[in-house]
């Protein structure tokens, strides 16, 4: 009984109730979804590379990194009886759209066998092998990444280059991710790499097996464990707090909204629960029914949020699968399905933040003396006193981001500091606000009388308003600070691409058709054939433990040296790198090596330890890289071979048509040359792409906070009958209080900008200087780019003013008779 | 000849499957895929050796059969299989492939080992492209060799015999030594032998007098082996017909110092075709007679369920013509080949009156559906 007329609030205000559900709704469905993935990504950690269901224990690949193993060490290797090996090729292509796809190729007859037992697996029984092994082929991928391409099983998809894809299939539960799976013979075919494997799988075999092998293997190659390697799940460590973070963003915006629409439904109320009380029903039943009330709520929100979140990771998987691809080199497998367990832990935060919201709430509610009739909860000085403890809060936040920035030296601290710095932004948002009204009101003529009243009242809205005008600048600071960030990392990859691609045309084999430099002279004086240097070595770090280490040449020409930014330097650096008096090394060899500039690094045989002269950026590198002059390292390494090859002129050159005839002159197919605007559009294809989950979330977010928004001003709109009866009552159109509305609104929406500016840029140095560099060892330099900005303010303001419209009609539609007689009932 | 067991790879061969429904046939319904574009058998045409030991890669299967009746120093019966199966993807006559792992001939390799208490089988798979001078699979004719990886079965002289036979997996290895005095046998008609009634066939040649010597290893124990090998030699574009289902094939060593090989080739129930019947006597001194089908009595005593199957593993075999009766039983019935394409293959006992009707050998059968 006391449920129903509890309940029958709802049935008056169904949108209240609405809106409940969504925000209930909204905090769980990302935070699911987030946690759903992470949750399945770990899954696929932990299972370790899968090639159709096969799991490698280790990779044969050749001692010199990124160099391809012959395929006859393969087959010799076969032939002697090690059987637990299967040849792998990986090869990146782009399709005709642009979109780059990781193709593996294998040779699925090599695959292991578990003894006598047949794969019998209806995926890749026999039939199945024989139309991926022969031809005409078929390249095989798991539903999601197909439909994330656009491809349709049965068709052929075309490449940039012009060659055709076989037939596409789609192939469920093989594990295969984000990858396309290909016969080795066609791959080797469609990317030009006869002869060549990216590596030898090594498959579970017996102990003294394996160590037949390592005896027998040819010097060329080397053995390394699956374990040796990097572990995905460290590597991708901060990728999955980065995307649990923004699942608690979402979660605590809809956590705002939630408190947002339960005080606005239990100060509705409060009349209802006043004369229930005088009906005789104790607080206990009372709090029972309101808590029986906010479990239902939860139930079916929690549940809706539940499956959303699902779908949500279901469509976002693939998403991610090309970011780890990318970034890490990480696969995962995209699951049909996922398991419940995922789905609990938010359901249980969400409820226990639910309960802490309606805590104070319900206590007012249910201790308001039973005989004082309810008054306005947004008294002045109670909202005043409200949000200097919020900015109070919000400066300690702030003060506290502020330390982690400079102590941070763990993924978690950084990210803890960038929350604080997020909530604190949020917390100071009314009183600032309040301040620019106040300010803003002492700048309008006193004859406008309008225009102060608007500001008046603006003021007057912060106190019920607030929160979810806090909630919008959450997200929206958290967008603008990602945006920031990703256009700055874009920056600084196409930094990184011009550094490695300063020569204009590439060679792919590092070995110079014979007469070229003669030709060169005589066809197209001024433009060199430039070489660079590569050598791995192993070198103890400061800490004395065995660091990888890539030495490479810089190319003499001014070019190169021009690319090479130095975040830190010695005195005299550049000139004393020229002359081959030291090295510089990368920011990773800085940062998670140790390496200091000053050290003293073995880096020529024969030479006494050469100076660290400079450290620069090498973005996402995941190898530490230490550079010499060409001369320098001609000298020390005097017996290398290139390992790259390319031609370095000026502009001026028509590098177009020397292509052409260098092609004819020496019979060079249309692989062998490279331009550097086709690699580097491959580069910026890939970052486009790794950086599409970010973005969709991202957006999910702000899409959440647009949501929250609307629901906000419904429900205010609901309380500002009286203020409507007045203007009304003043003879102010409905015109002209319409406007009123939308630009109250606007400015609202507008002002939470200037917050939003320079938190979101604030924001975004952190995550590209702080964060970054502890999560990955390296960092790069913040971009502003100011016209996001204005296209946000435009964003909000619109938001608040399409929030505002539905509400303000049904406000406006109303007769000024009837919002006086509202406005009488209520008084 | 014998136990053709599957060209089975031609399963792979052909990603498009015949008209014939494989439901009810198994696995063994790719026995009977069409050949368009392939080199037929035909009666008529002599065999060459040493040519014809070495791959005939225009035909579309091919088979190298090994199977050997060996006794135990420790007095106890063993038994060895190996094959090598050819299949060719794609007709001959186009330019050969640029890229070795584009090579249209695939290999299949099996290896069974019969221990007094138990049964292996093992395959494996590869392409026969030759990478920068070396290929996992192939036969060459001269020097003999066939090779799948490390499985090889070689001449070890300059003459095709004597011949070594070396595989191992997983614990499991086998080394035998191969030798005769005695010549190889055209099987059929000079060495085309017919597989059906419409006349199709293969060419088929045996050398079923094989000496064989060497060691078995299983569960961490070499045990030293002797008894007797015999080879089958078969190739062609279409083996089974469309209304064939599968086959029982014998090939027995008889006490008296004969070889019997007999086979039946099932006809698909309700295809109005019945059974295929085949028989050859070997004389001791290579002598060989054809036997009448119609005198060949193939007779179940008992079926014994193994792997989901009904299977006969207990029969007698009457021969009218020679007024002899043999039963032949499974040493036991766990010799089930279980790889991709599953089949019974096995050392069977031969028990009969006088050294005629007794024996070792092998008997396999093809085709034979799950309950």
């Amino acid at each position: 009984m006391i449920f129903s007329a509890l309940l029958s609030h709802y049935r008056r205000h169904p949108v209240q109730a609405l809106f409940l559900l969504l925000s209930i709704v909204m905090a769980n469905a990302l935070l699911v979804g987030t946690q759903l993935i992470n949750a399945q990504s770990r899954a696929s950690y932990a299972d370790g590379e899968q090639v159709l269901t096969a799991g490698p224990i280790a990779y044969l690949r050749s001692r010199e990194s990124n160099m391809p193993v012959n395929e006859s060490d393969y087959v010799q290797l076969r032939r002697q009886g090690f059987d637990m090996l299967a040849p792998v090729l990986r090869r990146l292509v782009l399709t005709g759209e642009g979109d780059p796809v990781e193709l593996l190729g294998i040779d699925a007859l090599a695959f292991p066998r578990q003894g006598a037992q047949t794969q019998g697996d209806a995926v890749y029984g026999s039939q199945g092998f024989a139309g991926f092994s022969f031809a005409p082929y078929e390249v095989w991928g798991s539903p999601g990444r197909l439909e994330q391409l656009g491809w349709l099983p049965g068709e052929r998809v075309s490449l940039r280059s012009g060659d055709q894809l076989p037939l596409v299939r789609a192939v469920p539960d093989a594990g295969l991710g984000h990858r396309l799976l290909v016969d080795i013979g066609v791959l080797q075919e469609l990317t030009d790499s006869r002869g060549q494997l990216s590596s030898i799988m090594v498959f579970e075999a017996d102990p003294a097996a394996i160590g037949s092998l390592l005896a027998a293997l040819p010097a060329g190659l080397v053995y390394t464990a699956v374990e040796q390697g990097p572990d995905p799940a460290e590597l991708t460590r901060s990728f999955h707090l980065n995307l649990a973070a923004m699942g608690l963003l979402s979660f605590v915006v809809g956590i705002f909204l939630a408190y947002n629409a339960l005080s606005f439904s239990y100060t509705d109320r409060h009349e209802l629960l006043r004369k229930l009380r005088l009906a005789g029903v104790t607080r206990r039943q009372l709090r029972g029914a309101l808590l029986l009330e906010l479990a239902l709520y939860l139930g079916v929100g929690g549940m809706v949020g539940a499956w959303l979140g699902a779908r949500l990771a279901a469509s976002l998987l693939p998403g991610v699968g090309q970011t780890l691809a990318q970034l890490y080199g990480v696969y995962i497998a995209y699951p049909d399905s996922f398991s419940l367990a995922g789905m609990l832990m938010p359901l249980l935060m969400t409820a226990i933040a639910a309960a802490l919201c309606i805590m104070v709430p319900m206590r007012q509610s249910l201790q308001a003396p039973l005989l004082e009739r309810g008054t306005s909860g947004w008294q002045g000085q109670a909202v005043l006193r409200r949000d200097r403890l919020m900015l109070l809060a919000g400066l300690v936040l702030l003060l506290l981001a502020a330390v982690a920035s400079v102590q941070a030296t763990t993924t978690w601290t950084a990210l803890a500091g960038m929350a604080c710095l997020l909530l604190g932004a949020a917390l100071c948002l009314p009183l600032v606000l309040r301040a620019i009204l106040t300010l803003l009101m002492r700048l309008v003529p006193s004859q406008n009388a309008r225009a102060g009243w608007l500001l008046a009242d603006s003021r007057w809205l912060l106190g019920p308003a607030s929160l979810a005008l806090m909630a919008m600048t959450l997200a929206l600071v958290a967008n603008s600070g990602l945006n920031t960030m990703i256009s700055s990392f874009r920056q600084a990859t196409d930094d990184w691409l011009n550094q490695r691609l300063a020569a204009q045309l590439y060679f792919r084999s590092a070995e110079a058709p014979r007469g070229l430099q003669e030709w060169l002279d005589q066809q197209a004086p001024g433009v060199a054939l430039s070489e660079r240097y590569r050598v791995m070595l192993e070198r103890p770090d400061p800490e004395g433990k065995t660091a990888q280490v890539e030495l490479v040449s810089l190319q003499a020409e001014a070019q190169f040296a021009a690319t090479i930014d130095l975040i830190r330097t010695t005195g005299g650096a550049r000139d004393r790198f020229e002359d081959g008096q030291g090295v510089y090394i990368s920011e990773r060899a800085w940062r998670l090596e140790g390496w200091q500039p000053g050290d003293l690094v073995a880096a020529c045989p024969g030479r006494s330890p050469l100076p660290v002269l400079g450290v620069y950026h090498d973005y996402g590198n995941p190898q530490p890289q230490w550079m010499m002059h060409e001369t320098l390292f001609r000298h020390c390494w005097p017996d290398r071979e290139p390992a790259s090859l390319a031609l370095t002129g000026p502009d001026t050159v028509d590098w177009a048509g020397l292509r052409d005839a260098l092609s004819l002159q020496f019979q060079l197919q249309a692989d062998d040359l490279v331009d550097q605007a086709e690699l580097k559009s491959i580069g910026i294809a890939v970052f486009d792409r790794t950086f599409l989950v970010t973005n969709a979330l991202n957006a999910l977010t702000l899409l959440v906070a647009g949501i929250g928004i609307f629901c906000a001003v419904s429900a205010i709109h609901h309380h500002r009958i009286v203020q409507q009866a007045l203007l009304a009552s003043l003879g102010i159109s409905r015109r002209e209080r319409g406007a009123l509305l939308l630009i109250q609104w606007g400015l609202l929406g507008l002002l939470c900008m200037v917050l939003v500016w320079p938190f979101g840029t604030v924001l975004a140095g952190y995550l590209a200087g702080v964060v970054t560099p502890v999560a990955f060892g390296w960092s790069f330099a913040l971009v502003p780019e100011w016209q996001h900005y204005a296209n946000l303010a435009v964003l909000a303001a619109s938001a608040m003013m399409v929030a505002v419209t539905l509400p303000a009609v049904r406000l406006l539609r109303t007769s000024p008779a009837t919002l006086l007689r509202t406005e009488a009932v209520q008084a | 000849m014998t136990r053709v067991v599957m060209a089975v790879l031609l399963v792979m061969a052909q990603a498009c499957t015949p008209d014939a429904g494989p439901e009810d046939r198994g696995d063994f319904a790719v026995l009977a895929q069409g050949a368009e574009g392939f080199a037929q058998a035909r009666p008529g045409v002599p065999l060459v050796f040493s040519r014809d030991h070495g791959a005939h890669p225009a035909y579309r299967i091919e088979w190298w059969y090994l199977t050997a009746n060996l006794q135990g120093s420790d007095g106890l019966e063993y038994g060895a299989q190996w094959t090598l199966f050819r299949s060719a993807t794609r007709p001959p006559g186009e330019l050969p492939p640029a890229n070795p792992w584009q090579d249209p001939q695939v290999y299949m390799a099996h290896l069974a080992i019969t221990t007094p208490d138990g049964h292996v089988a093992f395959q494996r798979y590869a392409r026969g492209g030759v990478h920068d001078g070396e290929a996992r699979a192939g036969a060459t004719a001269e020097p003999f060799e066939a090779w799948l990886d490390d499985w090889v079965l070689r001449s070890t002289g300059e003459h095709w015999l004597p011949l070594q036979l070396r595989a191992a997996e997983d614990g499991y290895a086998i080394d035998l030594q191969l030798d005769s005095s005695r010549p190889k046998v055209l099987q059929g008609e000079d060495g085309f032998s017919q597989k059906h009634p419409d006349g199709g066939g293969s060419y088929y040649y045996s050398q079923p007098f094989l000496e064989a010597r060497g060691d078995i290893k299983f569960n961490g124990q070499v045990v030293a082996v002797q008894g007797s090998a015999w080879l089958d030699r078969e190739w062609s574009s279409q083996f089974l017909k469309a209304d064939q289902l599968g086959w029982d094939w014998f090939a027995l060593h008889l006490e008296s110092g004969e070889k019997l090989m007999l086979f039946r080739l099932r006809g698909v129930p309700g295809s109005n075709r019945g059974d295929f019947k085949h028989g050859v006597l070997i004389e001791p001194s290579g002598a060989k007679r054809q036997l009448d089908p119609e005198t060949i009595g193939f007779r179940e005593i008992s079926r014994s369920t193994v792997a989901g199957r009904e299977l006969p593993l207990y029969w007698r075999i009457s021969l009218g013509e020679l007024g002899r009766e043999l039963e032949v039983r499974a040493l036991h019935p766990d010799q089930w080949m279980d790889v991709d394409f599953a089949y019974w293959e096995g050392v069977v006992t031969v028990s009969g009156e006088g050294p005629g009707n007794r024996g070792v050998g092998y008997l396999e059968m093809t085709g034979y559906t799950p309950r």
